[in-house]
């Protein structure tokens, strides 16, 4: 029953996941989205699973895994936004910055 | 409910993978290759979980390791320059 309730959590956070890598224009907004959420769909499955086989070996073998993911995707996203921000890609897309700039001229 | 959890991440895999093939930028693509590692460690665990075969949390975990690994050493290499140094 909280098994089932764990799973469809992460059913949502997949869709929302999804959803924001193509709505998104630039890469840091992307990076945040997809981290963070794929982050809770993580959580959630491997909650699941837990409450599925009750208190095993292999339950703490899951929480291992759980650990390790928790450790290195924050890793991860750091690397690729440090690596992008680098290399020259700006921090604000160019058309938002012109947006902003006429919306402030015009008041 | 895990049939269905596994369908649901195997059409989010597919999705992701469009994004992988046509991004404009090297950065969206690692971006992509990290989702997808991520979920793919949650499929062996799912399929394991199906089959009620343990031997796949250590596949998962290997797994794991190996696109931690490979998200690094890729950006370590873009961050100095890359193939133009």
């Amino acid at each position: 029953m909280i098994s089932n309730f764990f799973l469809m959590i992460s059913w949502i956070f997949l869709l929302f996941g999804v959803i924001g890598l193509f709505r998104f224009k630039s890469i840091y907004l992307k990076i945040l989205v997809a981290s963070k959420i794929d982050t809770v769909a993580f959580f959630s499955i491997i909650l699941a699973l837990v409450f599925r086989i009750g208190l095993q070996w292999e339950s703490l073998k899951l929480l291992a895994i759980l650990l390790f993911f928790l450790i290195t995707s924050p890793l991860n996203s750091q690397f690729i936004g440090r690596s992008a921000l680098i290399n020259g890609i700006p921090l604000k897309d160019p058309e938002t910055v012109s947006k902003d700039d006429q919306e402030l001229k015009e008041s | 409910m895990i049939e269905f959890t596994i369908l649901l991440l195997l059409m989010a895999i597919g999705i992701i993978s469009i994004k992988f093939i046509f991004s404009p930028t090297i950065w969206e693509r690692i971006l992509a290759l990290n989702l997808i590692s991520g979920k793919t460690v949650l499929l062996l665990l799912l399929i394991g979980f199906q089959r009620d075969n343990f031997f796949f949390l250590d596949i998962a975990l290997t797994f794991s390791i190996v696109g931690f690994l490979a998200v690094t050493l890729i950006t370590r290499f873009l961050m100095e320059g890359g193939r133009q140094k």
